[in-house]
């Protein structure tokens, strides 16, 4: 069987066997609730990372006694799933302040109390300077302590440095798959690689290392899954985990070939590397590299990354998706689309639900786009 | 004393006449046309059917969404004794009729045309908490109503079609106009109709959930509303909540107005001035 499929299977379901054997074996998985949190921290304190995704969620029922419709179907999803025991695997998250959104899906946890373990909030801060990143700093050292009062494990130098190691490996194979779609055969599609992101953030990073070892063996084994692209696509945005929706982007003979999503580009830019505190050289990777939009002081270096990504990508076009009513993403996007424009690129800006139906919208404004694109060329 | 309570919702217009507890005549009729005209006619239907001239009602009250301009209209047109017409609640309203009808009820769900409502009442029927739906039509009635039309459904015929559902679809929609283009998009995708409809009563029942839990109601859970005509609803209710629902044993439309009727009756009600002049 294909690498690909059974990371298909892992990416569609909220728990997997690899998180049922690492239980077994005594590890305690801690969900996380963005990329600003370091896996490597929780991984050091002895458990499992697990990306927080609203995968398999059913609808929004229970989640809308705590939020209203005007809030973002991310959180309103996973709060569902948490109310309905779907992470009852967990020991604990660690919240982040990414967004009003996220810091009153925190609170409600903590009000509803579902049987997740603890909940921290990783307060991260809004910018990259000196004193950001001093700031950045002392919140790791926080979580640490928290991680050893909750785990009973203590984060010393050497398991932080042996963690980074790991994570840094799965980093440097996450690009190298990533770079192979360059190619102007991509052997592996945009869906293909959000499923890998979505199963490789859901199992220890050990297993992490082999799945995508696999798959890189497979991709350069000549596998072209969509042959040649009549257009290739970069996208944009914050939360993204539908694989329905990659697919939609991908119908009509387009293939995404490089992002910057959560669960692309700004998992697995930059490493943290071995030189000096690996306390402090964890933070500094983590607000220097691919950021978000939440990040206040960098809309330029983002700017910068997505024009440098298209280009190294020979993107035809960029998808810029966003979530209804997320602020940050609205701000950012108008702000894309005119750089973009400048640069003589083109875009076209999706809002959508998560798991939302809109597929017949959605699908006559994306195939209206790629015919105007078909057209400039 | 008799008394009447006119329930003025989104779609609908009802009127019960009540002496006593015990209703004498009722009227239920859509709010097509002229507003004031379908209330006047509205009122006189119940009446005659209650063998009664208006100026025999000693005390009416109004309720629901047009309630405020329905009294305005009384004031102006008064063929009723009393010129003084109090603006109740329509969750009040329903859940005097409930308690009036089912002793020991703890919650009460109003699944109307425009809202759904869940008010969580005391063992002796006092409301604890509340919860509404939010601005749009989604989870109401009315989204039925669109989404039937949309599939070429006749209304009465919803609750049989239902119930041939093999596979009901999930609306992931929370917006009525954008969930009515789902179910376009669907319908081309070749879901079948009943799954389709199937679909919109779980999300209703959902919001409903929602509603509850908000609440935090207790059973028994007693229906009232229009979709309590519609026991395909009560089933996939009655699925979603995870217990038994019943629905008030009387046309589930006319509760409001039933406890309007009911209220206007009661010393504290009879004293209150009209509002929303």
């Amino acid at each position: 069987m294909s690498v690909f499929s059974e990371l298909r299977r892992l990416a569609e379901a909220p728990h997997n066997d690899y998180l049922a054997a690492a239980a077994r074996a005594g590890r305690p998985v801690v969900g996380a609730f963005c990329t600003y949190v370091p896996e490597e921290l929780v991984h050091a304190a002895g458990a499992v990372p697990y990306r927080m995704r609203a995968v398999g969620s059913s609808g929004t029922a229970l989640g809308d006694t705590y939020f209203s419709s005007a809030n973002c179907s991310f959180v309103r999803r996973v709060m569902d799933q948490g109310l309905r025991g779907a992470f009852d695997f967990l020991a604990g998250i660690v919240f982040m302040n990414g967004c009003d959104h996220n810091r009153r899906l925190f609170d409600n946890w903590r009000h509803a109390n579902p049987a997740t373990g603890f909940s921290h909030m990783l307060f991260v801060p809004h910018a990259g300077s000196p004193a950001c990143l001093a700031q950045y700093r002392l919140e790791l050292d926080k979580l640490a302590r928290v991680l050893r009062e909750r785990l009973g494990v203590e984060v010393t130098d050497d398991r932080l440095r042996a963690s980074i190691a790991l994570y840094d490996r799965r980093r440097r194979l996450l690009r190298e798959l990533a770079g192979l779609r360059r190619a102007p055969e991509p052997p592996v599609t945009g869906t293909e690689f959000l499923a890998l992101m979505l199963a490789v953030t859901a199992v220890p990073p050990e297993d992490a290392v082999e799945l995508i070892e696999r798959a890189l063996e497979e991709a350069r084994a000549g596998r072209a899954p969509a042959g040649t692209p009549k257009l290739r696509i970069f996208v944009t945005g914050s939360c993204l985990e539908e694989l329905s929706h990659l697919e939609l982007v991908e119908s009509h003979g387009a293939v995404v070939v490089a992002d910057a999503v959560c669960l692309g580009a700004r998992t697995f830019d930059r490493d943290v590397g071995d030189a000096g505190d690996p306390m402090d050289a964890l933070a500094r990777r983590y607000l220097a590299r691919v950021s978000c939009p939440r990040m206040m002081d960098d809309v330029k270096g983002r700017m910068a990354y997505t024009i440098d990504a298209v280009r190294a990508y020979a993107a035809d076009a960029v998808i810029l998706e966003k979530l209804e009513f997320c602020s940050m993403m609205s701000g950012e996007n108008y702000i894309a689309g005119h750089e973009l424009a400048k640069a003589g690129i083109p875009s076209l800006a999706l809002t959508r639900e998560l798991y939302g139906g809109e597929v017949g919208q959605l699908k006559t404004r994306i195939q209206a786009f790629y015919e105007k694109v078909g057209n400039r060329s | 004393m008799i008394t009447a309570g006119v329930d003025v919702g989104t779609r609908y217009v009802k009127v019960c006449v009540v002496r006593d507890g015990r209703i004498l005549g009722a009227d239920v009729r859509e709010l097509a046309g002229v507003f004031g005209d379908v209330v006047r006619a509205s009122e006189n239907a119940a009446l005659d059917e209650a063998g009664l001239l208006g100026v025999q009602v000693r005390r009416k009250a109004v309720t629901g969404f047009g309630a405020a301009a329905a009294a305005r209209l009384v004031r102006r047109a008064p063929h009723f004794l009393s010129r003084e017409v109090p603006v109740l609640d329509e969750g009040v309203c329903a859940a005097r009729a409930v308690t009036e009808l089912v002793p020991g009820a703890r919650t009460v769900i109003d699944a109307g045309a425009l809202f759904v409502r869940s008010l969580a009442l005391t063992p002796d029927g006092r409301i604890t908490d509340r919860a509404v739906t939010e601005k749009c039509a989604a989870g109401s009635g009315r989204f039925l109503e669109m989404i039937a039309a949309s599939l070429r459904v006749p209304q009465e015929e919803v609750s049989d079609v239902v119930a041939t559902a093999a596979n009901p679809y999930r609306m992931s929609n929370s917006c009525a106009v954008f969930a009515e283009s789902e179910v376009i998009s669907r319908v081309n995708l070749g879901v079948p109709g009943p799954d389709l409809l199937a679909g919109i009563l779980v999300a209703i029942a959902e919001k409903a959930l929602t509603l509850a839990t908000r609440a935090e109601a207790a059973p028994p859970v007693v229906v009232v509303g229009g979709l309590g005509h519609m026991p395909s609803f009560l089933r996939v209710l009655g699925d979603v909540l995870g217990q038994q629902v019943s629905v008030v044993p009387m046309d589930p439309q006319l509760a409001a107005a039933y406890g309007a009727a009911l209220l206007a009756a009661e010393p504290v009600v009879a004293r209150t001035r009209s509002r929303g002049a």
